[in-house]
């Protein structure tokens, strides 16, 4: 298979031990029998190792045929309203001020920020509805430009997660696991089916900056215990998202390759000593980094895009590092079949004044997600890319402190939260799942994280109960023991 | 008493005569030393008077006419003719043993009791079991629907329910009883018409209304009345089946409606997503031969990039992404592995007209991309050659009006990506008006719809 995937296998703490105590075992055996061959007990040891060779290999070509072949997921971290954006609750309107139902609130834990509150006015959103699309689905009015493209999503309003903070909730919807240290959900897919363009890595990674002031930890695109050069190649929010890409003035690039033979003779010398699969990660990022010098430079030159493409991304597709220019760079890197592109944009977090918060950050996203897969549609590359945009989380129907005339906040709210989907063969203008009147409960059709990763793996072409790494004596999956694949929202 | 109930009697009644008549022939062959003729005569007579009564028995079933009636013909006559010998050679033996010189008719006679036997117990097991029960072919067939639920297929909503979902569940659970051979209730269900018709209780459907139709209401009666249908013992049908059912019987019972009509209802879309929970997207194409490994490799010596569709899959996607410069001649490389293609992306590359002679050879391409090459509608002829093409992108290319017209006469194209090509506006809506069913992409498919 591709250069990439060919991961040799390289002995580890765990199988040293393994094959060693079958080894003495296996000459403490032939001790007590006293009777067993050389030839005999030798092959006994050959054959032992070989399960483990067979474990963690990469997929080479997914299970079965896909549906999508690249993934862009806009992770909007903060946690975006619900109520604002995607789930039309005329009775949040009708109630505004007056205390949630107890059999709505139920036991549902709150966070720490809310938890002290002896009142939970419900609040009404602070936008208006209307319907768009041929299905008269109901959509905010912030979000003009995703209403647009309402007949091309997937819109899923019974998303679940289990965590209530930015962080663990955050990790959790990338790594399947609330603590950091697994890897994420590209990270997988690169190691699991590699890249699709020799010049370019499979997974990478974009921040927006100009969003909010809630951290983003890296942990977030992390390849965990994969080999290290899966994890996600982070393109700077700055002027030169790759640092150090041109060779230095008086540097030719034969020398630059000469230099890195040089380099690459002694990390193999290294790794037949010591067998670290660090060293080999060296050596392939290595060998990348000289083949994004050319490749790179040309993704991130948008002077030859014609204006009337970037005024569909809106005013900020110029300035590097905005939500808008990371959309644009994230289509040029599709178009050049990098197979997961993750941008994360920050700005989503409103314990406070939500009605001028949320305007802030649909103007920031809104015009530059729908452009996005409107140019993937016109380009004919929808049919193959999935587009995912979602958070961590949903929030509470219920206003976080006072419920003054001024405004209001909302805070945390895992129990209930809207994701949509596009292109990559979900099922277009489909609304999944519902809420209760207060968009506070699932009641129909739960789409948990899991399910979501699992269901997001199988447009892949990947059966998530067989992708699998053995680690430390323990075998992971993305979806870990859990993952039902929502096949009612695939096309 | 009801002749109809005594006749009832009959399935126990035969086996009698099978095993008593193959005991005479075993004494009187097998074990002649031992046996005296007063015993072959008793059991002759035990076994004429069971098969003679089995005979009358039968005779007394027959007339429920459940049954298809050459069958029933040939096993009644078998049936009459097996207990005439029966009788005579009890007779034979009774009268006759005297004459032991006359050995030949006794065996004459023992012969075709024998023969009859076997057509009668044949016939007969036909008429309860099915023709078909006796084949190997049979067997295989039944491991396989040994499914739980009737299977359903995920693809193709366009297809008829009728066709695809009901008469499956038909099929495993109701059609052993109500078939051609053997009609129980009159009601044969084999077929639409035959279905419709029903049977001695009428008809068995009520278009419109299921709770009225027999079909429905007997599966939901209580599992030891007698109506229950499947009877008490039989596999039963399963809830979701029976959802699909009332579903099809409320809204009209046609033979046409189909299955995407049937998946906006919420409950039948998730009776259809678990019977289809086992099939996965495919090509749906033809397997074949994998494409020689030293020839990828040789591919990706030269960048191009080349992936198995699926594990297992002998068919390729590939791609030219990292061969900007990539002209005509180097397409040659794709020769010895032409049938293997299906999806190919040649986007961004400097080929032209001249290189459809050989791409349009590859003649398992569902996929291709030619997207700002400089192909024109010299191609078009080739590309029609294409004949399993279900997606094309010629955005940015010189295609025109004229050429998107000729392609969209293609059979299986689905979708054409034409942006920023030489299509005009007017090219496309006529296009989308002479083929409606396939989706033409000009860049254009995007107003704020408000309601």
């Amino acid at each position: 298979m591709d250069e990439i995937q060919k991961i040799q296998y390289n002995a580890k703490r765990r199988d040293f031990l393994l094959g060693s105590a079958i080894g003495l075992g296996g000459i403490a055996l032939q001790g007590l029998v006293g009777c067993k061959s050389k030839t005999e007990a030798v092959k006994k040891d050959n054959k032992i190792p070989e399960p483990v060779e067979q474990e963690n290999r990469p997929l080479g070509s997914p299970h079965f045929m896909p549906t999508a072949k690249r993934v862009i997921y806009l992770f909007q971290s903060g946690g975006p309203s619900q109520m604002e954006l995607f789930d039309y609750k005329p009775m949040l309107y009708r109630m505004h001020g007056k205390e949630i139902p107890p059999s709505v609130m139920g036991t549902n834990r709150v966070s720490g920020m809310t938890s002290n509150q002896y009142s939970f006015p419900l609040a009404m959103p602070a936008c208006n509805f209307s319907q768009y699309g041929s299905n008269s689905t109901y959509l905010s009015e912030l979000i003009p430009h995703t209403a647009s493209i309402v007949d091309e999503l997937c819109i899923i309003k019974s998303m679940v997660t289990d965590q209530i903070n930015h962080e663990p909730a955050m990790i959790f919807t990338q790594t399947g696991n609330q603590l950091s240290g697994r890897p994420c959900i590209g990270s997988w897919l690169s190691y699991g089916l590699g890249s699709m363009n020799q010049n370019l890595p499979a997974f990478i990674v974009m921040l927006s900056k100009g969003g909010g002031d809630q951290p983003i930890s890296s942990a977030a695109w992390s390849s965990g215990f994969l080999p290290s050069y899966h994890q996600g190649v982070q393109f700077l929010s700055v002027k030169d998202p790759v640092l150090f890409l041109k060779t230095p003035d008086g540097v030719e690039r034969m020398d630059r390759r000469r230099a890195l033979d040089f380099i690459k003779q002694f990390n193999i010398v290294q790794n037949e000593k010591w067998q670290d699969p660090e060293i080999e990660s060296q050596i392939t990022q290595a060998e990348m980094a000289y083949k994004m010098q050319i490749a790179v430079p040309d993704i991130l030159d948008l002077s030859k895009e014609p204006k009337h493409i970037l005024d569909m991304y809106g005013p900020d597709v110029t300035k590097p590092g905005t939500f808008a220019h990371n959309c644009i760079t994230a289509r040029r890197l599709i178009e050049k079949d990098v197979r997961f592109v993750q941008l994360y944009h920050l700005g989503w977090d409103h314990h406070g004044s939500i009605s001028s918060g949320i305007r802030k950050a649909t103007k920031q996203t809104d015009q530059a997600s729908a452009a996005l897969v409107k140019d993937l549609k016109q380009r004919g590359l929808l049919d193959d890319t999935l587009v995912i945009w979602g958070g961590e989380f949903g929030r509470t129907s219920f206003s976080q402190g006072k419920l003054t005339p001024e405004g209001f906040g909302r805070d945390h709210h895992p129990g209930a939260y809207t994701t949509w989907m596009a292109g990559g063969g979900v099922k277009p203008g489909l609304v999944y799942g519902q809420t209760d009147d207060f968009a506070h409960n699932v009641v129909k059709d739960k789409v948990h994280v899991h399910d979501f990763q699992a269901t997001l793996l199988y447009m892949l072409g990947i059966d998530h109960e067989k992708f699998i790494y053995k680690n430390e004596g323990r075998r992971y999956r993305l979806t870990d023991v859990h993952g039902q694949v929502i096949k009612d929202i695939l096309a | 008493m009801n002749l109809d109930f005594i006749g009832r009697f009959h399935p126990l009644m035969v086996h009698l005569p099978i095993g008593i008549l193959a005991l005479a022939a075993i004494l009187e062959y097998i074990y002649p030393k031992r046996t005296s003729p007063a015993q072959i005569q008793l059991v002759l007579l035990i076994g004429a008077v069971s098969s003679v009564s089995a005979a009358i028995l039968g005779w007394f079933l027959s007339l429920s006419s459940e049954y298809d009636e050459d069958l029933l013909n040939k096993h009644k006559w078998t049936g009459i003719i097996l207990s005439f010998f029966t009788v005579v050679l009890w007779a034979w033996k009774y009268k006759g043993t005297g004459f032991s010189k006359f050995k030949i008719i006794s065996n004459l006679l023992f012969g075709s009791m024998l023969l009859f036997l076997v057509l009668t117990g044949h016939y007969g097991g036909s008429l309860t079991h099915g023709e078909d029960f006796l084949s190997i072919d049979n067997l295989k067939d039944s491991g396989k629907n040994a499914s739980k639920e009737a299977f359903v297929p995920a693809t193709g909503t366009n297809e008829s329910v009728y066709e695809k979902l009901i008469t499956p569940i038909l099929s495993e659970k109701c059609y052993s009883c109500h078939n051609p051979n053997k009609t129980k209730g009159n009601l044969k269900m084999q077929t639409y018409a035959a279905l419709i018709k029903g049977g001695k209780t009428g008809p068995s459907i009520v278009a419109g209304d299921a709770l009225h139709s027999e079909l429905v209401k007997r599966t939901l009666l209580d599992l030891d009345d007698k109506k229950r249908m499947p009877p008490k013992g039989k596999k039963q049908l399963t809830i979701n089946e029976i959802t699909l059912l009332k579903w099809w019987i409320n809204n009209g019972a046609s033979e046409k409606i189909s299955i995407s009509e049937a998946i906006k209802n919420d409950t039948i879309r998730a009776f259809l997503a678990v019977s289809s929970q086992r099939s996965e997207p495919s090509l749906g194409l033809p397997s074949i031969k994998k494409a020689d490994s030293l020839v990828i490799i040789k591919l990706k010596e030269k960048l191009w990039e080349v992936n198995s569709i699926s594990k297992g899959s002998s068919y390729l996607d590939i791609n030219a992404v990292s061969l900007s410069s990539l002209s005509n001649q180097q397409l040659n490389v794709l020769q010895e592995i032409d049938d293997n293609i299906a999806w190919l992306n040649l986007a961004n590359t400097q080929i032209n007209d001249e290189a459809f002679k050989f791409i349009s050879q590859c003649k398992n391409v569902l996929k291709l991309n030619l997207a700002n090459t400089s192909v024109s509608n010299m191609a078009v002829n080739d590309l029609k050659k294409m004949s399993k093409l279900q997606y094309l992108n010629i955005i940015g290319t010189r295609i025109d009006d004229a050429g998107l017209m000729q392609l969209c006469e293609m059979g299986f194209l689905k979708n054409i990506y034409c942006w920023r090509s030489k299509v005009t506006i007017n090219g496309v809506e006529n296009c989308k008006k002479k083929y409606p069913k396939v989706k033409i992409n000009n860049g254009d498919d995007f107003i704020l719809v408000k309601k």
